[in-house]
C-alpha cells in the first residue's frame, strides 16, 4: 500500500507500490486522499515510484488524481527503474538526485525497533520478480516462485512450496523462523544470518522449520502433533 | 463475435514469439477469422518477414500513431489467405516512438474491425512489452524447455498478471522429446508445475520452423509437419475447440522403435 512518510528536510515522501496493478494503485491514491488531504495541503512531497515500470500516461493519472486534487507541490520524483527514468526524462519532471535521496528517505529502522504491524495473510502465488515486503509476520497461501522475495520484519510462513528468497527479521531479529510447507530455496535469511541448503538435503521438497540456534541456521522437519 | 485481442510475449528472446504470431494468425485466418497481426517489436522488426510480407511494406505503425497516415494505408493485406493483414512496425525506430496510450487507441480501432488482433511483443520487460501488452485482453506466453526461459515467463506472468490480462495461457515451444526421454530437457509436467498456468499448447522442435521463417511462409498455410500441426491446434483451442495435445513422446518411442528393431 502507499505509504507516507518523512518529513526530513521538510519534505514528505510518498511511497508507491510496484507490484499492484495501476487500478489498484489509483484507488489507493483516493483512499490517501481521503485520509490524509489535511496533511498534504500546500505541503511538498516525493512522489517514490520505487521500482515500478510505467509510462507517462501513468505520470498524468496521479498528476491529476492525486498532485491536484491535494494541493501539494511535488519537489520531485524517483524511481529506481531505468526506462522509468527515462520517462520521467522525456516528462522534463525534476528527478531526486541520489544525493537528495540520502537527505529525504526514511531512515532504515534500527535492530531494536518495537513497533510492528499486524501480520500479513496473501493468498496467491509470488512470481519471479515480486516483492512482498511487510512490518510484521508474514503467512503465504500460495507458492514463491524462483526470483520472488518476502521481506518480514517478523516470522514467514509459506503454505506451499518455498522456491524463492525468504528473510525473516529482515530487521535484525534472530529469534524468528521461516516456515514453508516445501522447501525448495538454496537460501533462506533469517535476522542477520543466511543458510544455504543443498538440494540434496533431507528437507528438501518437505515441509521445514528454518530458525537460528547456537548462532547458526538450521533446519528441521515440521513437529509432529 | 466480440474481438479478442492477444499479446504473444516471453520475457525471454528467441523462444519464439514471431514465429508463433505469424503461424497462429494464418491458422486463425484460415478458420475464417478477420485477423490482423501486429508487430509490437519497434526498431528490431521481423513479424514482416516471418509471414513474407516485407515487399510490401510503405507504411507502419509509428505512421498510424504519429498521423503520418491513416490505419488503413498501413495494414497488409496477406494475399495467399483472405481476411489476414498485418501492421509492421518502424526498424529504423525505437521503442519510445510509441506510448502506451497510443497502443490503447489503436487496439481500440482495431477492436471494431476485426475479430482477433494478434500483437508481437518484443523480449524484455520494459516499455516495449508494456505498451505490447496494455491493449491487450489476453496473453499467450511462449517459453522453451530450459530453466532461463522458464524463469523469464514467470516474471513476465506476474506482470500480466498485475496488468490484470486474462486469460494468459503458456505454449511451449520446441521440445525435443528425446531429450526429456533422457532427463536433459524439461518436460511439459515440469514447467506446468513451475509456472502454474494453463497450458494452451506444445510445439516440437522442427527444421521445418527454419525453412518456414526463411521462405517467409508461415507453416499453418499448408505445411503437414509435426509443428504445423501443432500451431493449427493452438488456434483451434483459441477458439474454444477441444483438441489433445499432441503426443509427442509415443510417437518418439515409435520411431526409436524402428530404429533399434524392438518390438512397440
Amino acid at each position: 500500500m502507499i505509504q507516507l512518510k518523512g518529513r526530513k528536510a521538510g519534505l514528505l515522501r510518498c511511497i508507491v507500490p510496484s507490484d499492484i496493478s495501476e487500478k489498484q494503485l489509483l484507488d489507493e491514491f483516493a483512499e490517501v486522499i481521503e485520509k490524509g488531504n489535511g496533511l498534504l495541503q500546500g505541503n511538498s512531497i516525493i512522489i517514490d515510484m520505487q521500482d515500478r515500470v510505467f509510462t507517462p500516461s501513468l505520470v498524468v493519472k496521479i498528476w491529476k488524481s492525486f498532485v491536484e486534487p491535494t494541493g501539494c507541490v511535488v519537489a520531485g520524483w524517483h524511481c529506481d527503474d531505468e526506462s522509468s527514468l527515462k520517462c520521467l526524462s522525456s516528462l522534463g519532471i525534476k528527478i531526486e538526485s541520489e544525493e537528495e535521496y540520502k537527505q529525504t528517505a526514511p531512515a532504515p529502522k534500527s535492530k531494536k525497533s518495537t513497533s510492528s504491524e499486524p501480520g500479513v495473510f496473501y493468498t496467491g502465488n509470488l512470481r519471479g520478480g515480486q516483492k512482498l515486503i511487510h512490518n510484521g509476520d508474514v503467512i503465504i497461501l500460495g507458492r514463491v516462485h524462483v526470483g520472488a522475495e518476502i521481506h518480514a520484519k517478523g516470522h514467514i510462513i509459506v503454505l506451499g512450496k518455498l522456491s524463492g528468497l525468504a528473510h525473516a527479521g529482515c530487521y535484525g531479529d534472530n529469534s524468528v523462523s521461516v516456515v514453508a510447507h516445501s522447501l525448495e530455496s538454496t537460501q533462506v535469511r533469517i535476522g542477520t544470518k543466511a543458510g544455504m541448503i543443498d538440494k540434496s538435503s533431507d528437507f528438501w521438497n518437505k515441509p521445514a522449520v528454518i530458525s537460528i540456534s547456537n548462532d547458526e541456521v538450521l533446519v528441521a522437519g515440521w513437529p509432529t502433533i | 463475435m466480440d474481438c479478442r485481442i492477444i499479446v504473444v510475449t516471453s520475457g525471454k528472446g528467441g523462444v519464439g514469439k514471431t514465429t508463433t504470431t505469424a503461424n497462429l494468425a494464418a491458422a486463425l485466418a484460415k478458420e475464417g477469422y478477420k485477423v490482423v497481426a501486429i508487430d509490437g517489436d519497434v526498431g528490431l522488426r521481423n513479424l514482416d518477414v516471418i509471414m513474407g510480407l516485407e515487399n510490401r511494406i510503405v507504411y507502419t505503425l509509428i505512421d498510424v500513431v504519429e498521423g503520418t497516415c491513416r490505419l488503413n494505408q498501413a495494414l497488409i493485406k496477406d494475399k495467399r489467405i483472405e481476411n489476414l493483414y498485418l501492421i509492421p512496425t518502424a526498424q529504423s525506430r525505437t521503442k519510445d516512438s510509441v506510448s502506451a496510450d497510443q497502443m490503447l487507441s489503436l487496439c481500440e480501432e482495431l477492436r471494431k474491425e476485426f475479430d482477433f488482433v494478434l500483437i508481437d511483443s518484443p523480449a524484455g520487460i520494459e516499455s516495449g512489452f508494456h505498451n505490447s501488452a496494455i491493449g491487450a485482453d489476453e496473453a499467450i506466453v511462449i517459453t522453451t524447455p530450459e530453466v532461463s526461459a522458464v524463469r523469464d515467463a514467470d516474471r513476465i506472468i506476474g506482470l500480466l498478471e498485475s496488468m490484470e490480462k486474462a486469460p494468459i495461457r503458456l505454449v511451449i515451444n520446441r521440445i525435443k522429446p528425446e531429450m526429456v526421454s533422457r532427463g536433459e530437457m524439461l518436460d511439459v509436467q515440469d514447467v506446468l508445475d513451475i509456472l502454474a498456468v494453463d497450458i494452451l499448447g506444445i510445439v516440437p522442435d522442427d527444421e521445418s520452423i527454419v525453412t518456414s521463417a526463411n521462405k517467409g511462409e508461415p507453416l499453418t498455410l499448408g505445411s503437414t509437419s509435426q509443428a504445423a500441426k501443432a500451431y493449427s491446434n493452438i488456434s483451434k483451442r483459441i477458439i474454444g475447440e477441444e483438441v489433445p495435445i499432441l503426443n509427442l513422446f509415443s510417437e518418439s518411442k515409435g520411431f526409436f522403435s524402428r530404429l533399434f528393431g524392438r518390438k512397440k
